[in-house]
């Protein structure tokens, strides 16, 4: 990222700049600063988030693999080490046509790979659909799994008390859950931070067949009559109590919930492959053409079965972001490197982001191009591997960004940025972790403005401190230890 | 809107003297007070709006004709929810009101957070006894639970199995009769009586050679291949000489598969005339449960056995044994406190048995992985118990337990550390979960010391005899020799060199006198061969009752009982005023702190009773503040109609195994949580719109008519007089009182108004319908009920503790 100096000359004099520029050509304002001034005017209404947390904290080193940098090596990874590609005949910014999944496949840049199994994304990062951006972290990083994704979530490093999640805060602050029944979709047995805050928006979908009353007289003749004394229930008046608040609205969205569920069809399953046979979703054995379920370490059925629902009711309800999660990322023991949880796990993300691109496509071209599909992790893992063939819970790791307007290709895993060697990125911090040169606020931030159409003040309320240029959030900059961090990465196609 | 002249409204009601008397001493002063919002005439009637208040019995509006003058209940009006209507034209009546609220006695609203707190739910019959002896004297009962002699089919050492007696009454739904069991396995059965009426063998006996004092015949019972194996046997009888031993090759329901009996004499086929069943049932070696049921769903009962704390203590139980076990244990103790505790500990120190399983796969005889995983559990829960019922029990004792257990070790990774290759997940969630709590004291470069002592700690298969001997040799081939999994110190695997852990740190200064300022730097000496084992021992010595500790766990505890916003790592305790959570902390460290009993600190029975004897607890702060984990509502549902028959049977009835798949569903599988932070005691991690949902399904789901795991109208038999039970608001009022003990009168009006509409009309709630006018043995009527019951117990509040 060579523009970076540019960027921080220009922010320091943004305040001067700001009158400026909005009354002026925007030939010579960088990108970051034209789509602040563009910003606000961007029509959410169709816009689609899909987030994958990825549980556990995701082995990144083996997920965008720097096999350039002489230390991700045999010696420091005994076990979960992959060759790098062979012979390298990288064309720039492209997966090569046949690549030898025993190895790290070429990511175009000269130095960085995707792991083998991630193999099916190909096609979309080939069209530029798919950013992967290693070195993703914050200040301070917790290696606790449950801090560090209640920082991830709430967008709040540090804070163990935070409430509510910055994608609640981005739906509220932009009013985009107004008048809509779906602001928010969890697929997965509880609702993550991410979605929540003091207002139920969120709608939780993980087994819509279940969604109905049962009632208690002989063949269930008085579940209607059930359902609206306790949805009368719901609406009367009560004194106040710290849960009753969340209670009593949640039946609320229950109700929206259960007229709309009718509608859907969520049991179909029918959206294949362009070979016609292929299902996108595996949610059963009739379903494996993909043979994820030969693996023994379980998991994938009921994952795609959240991932269909999710992107059924993205694609055909007004709801606005999704939530799902993979779990089993923690992989202390015999995390595999060609086969294991770590790498079982790359093949069904791969065939995410192919299969949700496929089916968004097909339910409309103009939804794929709307649609941003998000990886989070609450942390990568040790460079070096433990005795266990596996990895211990780390600093900065990677996100996977697709989308219909995405900038594709490799950010923070590169030749410009990555110092190679024992003494390298891989061990910067403690020569132990990988360091962290991008924000995950960052990320998201910019996801917010330019993808949902924050203002800078909503993006400012949304994530405290983000125009302030000490936090490096927006523009980057020297932190105290010397590391420089990116700031925005600019992965979104221009407004 | 605009006063008008001579008639304003008081926007802030003051409560009169006397009820102004109580709110002081029962409430603290942050709840507000009720607000007229709103006086309006409508219709020629003048309405009266307010908002509500905690715990409400009674509102009263009062009026005056000055602002300063003597302010009288208006008698002519009605209340409706929080609403006051004129019942009298009222168009130019003018006048300054008031609003008067009567709140539940203090004493009350303890009880009833009590039994949500402490126990697993009240039930009828514990509502009625606390309220009796007063909330003080079931803390001081429940404080020592070895005192409190638990039913049989509860005990934790009940000897060889016993006999228990079960009846069911209900309709004859045909004259053919069926014994069953519900899974391949064993029981006996003896003194089978089926009579008229409603009193178990209260008359002649319908049934033929019910005592098995005879051999079977064709006159009498006709057994199914599957059953062919069984036998009448004296090796065991409840009375008499003999009884049945039935065993099954595979579970039974009707005719071909079933022990059975035609043309049952005296029997009224299809009429409302209620007959009672009832036998005798022991569980046998391989134990199965019994159905004795009429073809059709008239007569139907099945046990609940005792199974299993043979299977469990020999080792041989599956996970849904245990899971089953502990429920069990949740919705029938006397010992509640008791068993809160247990399962708050069990949490606290959480194992995951997937891995416990997936360690021994290949090492352990195939197929019995689970059983040894299940057994790992048992093992803790025995031994955390053992403190609990100890007077003089200490968190130290539990926090060894937990790190010497084998789903421990196993589960945060020890098995995989070693020298020179440390593995630092247990040290982390040691401080982080079990002990200091996050970033609380500790930092990174103290988990990496730490972790370096506890290389060694492992899991194998010792010799007989040996199994408390962490230095005993393994045996060596696992999966074909007896021996026992247990927790095995390997000198080689240790690390030898000295540590320094938590190096020149000393205790916050929040913390105040006298902990502020001392040094917990902790010394590790180097250590070779078994004494290295020694390093893990000093460490957890060092944590149990360090400040941080203290404060966490007391934390955690004020969450479990209190109410949520307790935090740790932030309350600086030498600050003049506190916060009174604060004060309740450093209250409960203080009782830590100062030895008692066999002056050992960390009484974990001292510790919580500075909780349930706080003032805290007695307030609105802790009153319904929390939400039913999946575990307390499923045990609370279940307990909520619970009450015991004259005949030993109860109201509402679980064996514990028939609530493991609805907690499942609610996202609570006991013994399986993944993450080491076990289950959230924050109601918002367990409320979304399908847990909701899959909350009311339970519920209908236990209340469906013709299942007899829960018996609404059995329960207002027995709880209210006969002349009753067409009465549609005493119906109510009984079911209101029992299933929100800690809600007054007045907040739960408009409930209560729905309820009578729900008991007044037809399937199509609309068409009216008298419940008067139903027979109380009539189908109708039993339904009516059981859907009232059931949409109480879908509604907010009931998910509410």
């Amino acid at each position: 990222m060579s523009n970076i100096l540019t960027r921080r000359t220009f922010l320091e004099r943004s305040a001067a700049m700001a009158l400026a520029a909005a009354s002026s050509s925007f030939l010579n304002v960088p990108l970051f600063l034209r789509r602040a001034f563009a910003a606000g005017s961007i029509p959410a209404a169709n816009k689609k988030l899909l987030f994958i947390f990825l549980r556990g904290g995701n082995d990144a080193l083996n997920t965008v693999i720097p096999w350039a940098d002489s230390a991700y090596s045999k010696k420091t990874r005994p076990t979960l080490y992959l060759p790098p590609p062979d012979p390298h005949t990288s064309v720039t910014g492209r997966v090569p046509e046949s690549a030898d999944l025993k190895r790290v496949v070429d990511l175009g840049n000269d130095f960085a790979g995707m792991h083998p199994g991630l193999i099916d994304l190909a096609p979309v990062f080939n069209d530029g659909q798919v950013a992967f951006v290693h070195r993703v972290g914050y200040p301070k990083q917790s290696r606790s799994h449950f801090d560090s994704q209640r920082y991830w979530e709430s967008g709040l490093p540090a804070n163990n008390f935070a409430k509510s999640g910055i994608l609640y805060r981005a739906i509220t602050t932009l009013g985009l859950n107004r008048e809509r029944r779906f602001p928010l979709i969890s697929v997965q047995p509880d609702d993550p931070l991410l979605l929540r805050g003091p207002l139920p928006l969120t709608t939780n979908l993980s087994d819509p067949n279940r969604y109905g009353m049962l009632g208690v007289a002989k063949g269930g003749t008085d579940k209607d009559k059930l359902w609206q004394n306790i949805s009368t229930g719901f609406n009367i008046p009560y004194p106040a109590k710290a849960s009753r608040d969340l209670l009593f609205q949640m039946g609320t969205r229950l109700s929206d919930a259960l007229d709309v569920l009718k509608t859907l069809g969520l049991d179909r399953n029918d959206y294949f492959d362009t070979d016609g046979k292929t299902h996108l979703f595996p949610i059963d054995l009739a379903s494996d053409q993909k043979g994820f379920n030969l693996s023994s370490f379980g998991g994938a059925f009921s994952y795609f079965q959240n991932l269909k629902i999710a992107a059924q009711v993205l694609a055909h309800t007004d709801a606005i972001a999704a939530g799902i999660t993979l779990d089993g990322f923690d992989t202390h023991g015999n995390q595999g490197a060609l086969r294991g949880p770590h790498p079982d796990r790359m093949r069904w993300l791969g065939w995410t982001i192919y299969g949700l691109r496929k089916f968004f496509t097909e339910v409309d071209p103009l939804l794929w191009q709307n649609t941003l599909v998000v990886t989070l992790s609450e942390f990568g893992r040790t460079s070096q591997e433990n005795g266990s063939g596996g990895t211990d819970h780390a600093e900065a790791g990677a996100m996977i960004v697709a989308g219909g307007k995405i900038k594709g290709g490799v950010y923070q895993c590169g030749n410009d940025t990555w110092t190679i060697g024992p003494k390298g990125a891989m061990f910067q911090v403690t020569g132990r972790y990988l360091r962290r040169t991008v924000d995950y606020r960052s990320v998201l931030g910019e996801i917010i403005r330019d993808h949902l159409g924050a203002t800078p003040a909503q993006l400012e309320s949304i994530i405290p401190g983000y125009a302030d240029r000490r936090e490096n959030l927006l523009a980057g900059g020297i932190t105290l230890d010397g590391t420089r961090i990116a700031g925005e990465l600019d992965l979104l196609e221009p407004v | 809107m605009t006063p008008r002249r001579g008639f304003r409204p008081i926007s802030v009601a003051r409560v009169a003297a006397l009820s102004m008397l109580i709110s002081v001493s029962a409430f603290p002063e942050d709840v507000p007070r009720p607000v007229i919002t709103d006086i309006a005439l409508e219709n020629s009637r003048k309405i009266i709006r307010f908002t509500p208040f905690p715990a409400a019995n009674e509102f009263k509006v009062l009026r005056a004709d000055k602002v300063d003058g003597e302010y009288a209940v208006e008698a002519g009006g009605t209340f409706s929810g929080y609403d006051w209507i004129s019942s009298i034209s009222a168009a130019d009546t003018l006048g300054f009101y008031k609003l008067r609220v009567t709140t539940l006695s203090e004493e009350a609203l303890l009880t009833a957070t009590l039994l949500n707190r402490l126990a697993y739910g009240p039930t009828p019959d514990e509502l009625e006894r606390v309220n009796a002896i007063g909330p003080r004297a079931y803390v001081e009962e429940q404080l020592a639970p070895e005192k409190i002699v638990e039913p049989v089919d509860v005990a934790d050492r009940a000897g060889p199995p016993v006999w228990q007696y079960y009846t069911f009454t209900g309709t004859a739904s045909s004259a053919l009769l069926y014994v069953a069991l519900t899974s391949a396995g064993e029981a006996y059965i003896d003194d089978v009586k089926l009579v008229v009426g409603t009193v178990a063998e209260a008359g002649s006996n319908l049934v033929r050679n019910g005592d098995f004092e005879l051999a079977l015949s064709t006159n009498d019972w006709m057994l199914s291949p599957n059953l062919a194996a069984s036998r009448i046997t004296a090796a065991a009888s409840h009375s008499g000489k003999s009884c049945l031993h039935l065993v099954a090759t595979s579970a039974g329901t009707t005719l071909s598969s079933s022990l059975w009996q035609t043309n049952v004499p005296g029997l009224s086929v299809g009429s409302t005339r209620r007959y009672t069943l009832s036998y005798w049932y022991r569980p046998a070696n391989d134990p199965a449960d019994v159905i004795v049921r009429l073809a059709g769903d008239g007569v139907i009962s099945s046990t609940s056995r005792l199974v299993s704390w043979n299977r469990l203590a020999a080792g041989s139980a599956g996970l849904r044994e245990l899971q089953a076990w502990s429920i069990r244990h949740a919705v029938r103790s006397k010992r509640q406190l008791f068993e809160v505790l247990t399962h708050f500990f069990d949490n606290h120190f959480t194992t995951y048995t997937p891995k416990s399983q997936e360690y021994v796969l290949g090492k352990a005889k195939a197929g019995t992985e689970e059983s040894i995983a299940t057994n790992f559990e048992y093992r803790e829960l025995i031994k955390w118990r053992d403190v609990l019922l100890n007077p003089n029990g200490t968190f130290y004792d539990l926090l060894k337990i937990s790190a010497e257990s084998p789903a421990m070790v196993i589960y945060l990774d020890t098995v995989t550390s070693k020298n020179g290759a440390a593995n630092e997940n247990y040290a982390r969630e040691l401080m982080e979960l079990f002990t200091m709590g996050v970033d609380n004291g500790y930092d990174q470069q103290d988990i990496e010391e730490m972790s370096r002592a506890w290389t060694g700690w492992q899991v194998d298969k010792l010799i007989p005899g040996q199994e408390d001997n962490p230095f005993a040799r393994p045996i060596s081939n696992p999966v074909a020799r007896a021996g026992y999994w247990s927790l095995r110190f390997r000198g080689d695997y240790h690390d030898v060199e000295p540590k320094t852990i938590f190096p020149a740190k000393t205790i916050a200064a929040r913390f105040g006198s006298p902990h502020a300022g001392k040094s917990y730097q902790l010394e590790l000496p180097a250590r070779a061969g078994e004494s290295g084992m020694q390093d893990g021992y000093d460490i957890i010595a060092h944590l149990a009752d360090l400040p941080y500790t203290q404060e966490y766990i007391s934390v955690k505890l004020c969450r479990l009982f209190v109410h949520e916003r307790f935090a740790h790592g932030v309350y600086d305790y030498t600050l003049p005023e506190l916060s009174p959570e604060a004060a309740l902390v450093r209250d409960c460290m203080r009782a830590w702190d100062t030895p008692a009993g066999d002056g050992r600190k960390g009484n974990v029975r001292q510790v919580v009773g500075v909780i349930l004897n706080s003032p805290l607890l007695r307030q609105h702060a802790a009153s319904q503040q929390k939400v039913r984990s999946p575990f307390k509502f499923v045990v609370s549902t279940v307990r909520a109609l619970r009450a015991a028959k004259p005949d030993g049977e109860f109201t509402s009835q679980s064996g514990g195994s028939d609530l493991i798949d609805p907690m499942a569903r609610l996202g609570m599988s006991l013994f399986n949580r993944e993450q080491p932070d076990g289950w959230s005691e924050f109601g918002a991690d367990w409320i979304n719109s399908s847990s909701l949902i899959e909350r009311m399904r339970f519920v209908q789901n236990r209340l469906h008519v013709g299942t007899y795991t829960a018996d609404p109208v059995g329960l207002l038999e027995l709880k209210l007089p006969a002349v009753r039970w067409s009465e549609a608001p005493t119906v109510v009022d009984y079911f209101l009182s029992i299933l929100f003990p800690a809600e007054g009168k007045a907040n739960l009006d408009l409930d209560r108004t729905t309820a009578l509409t729900f008991l007044n009309t037809l399937d199509d709630g609309v068409t009216p319908s008298p419940f008067s006018e139903l027979s109380p043995d009539s189908d109708t009527y039993e339904a009516r009920v059981r859907g009232m019951v059931a949409f109480l117990m879908g509604l907010p509040r009931f998910q509410e503790q």
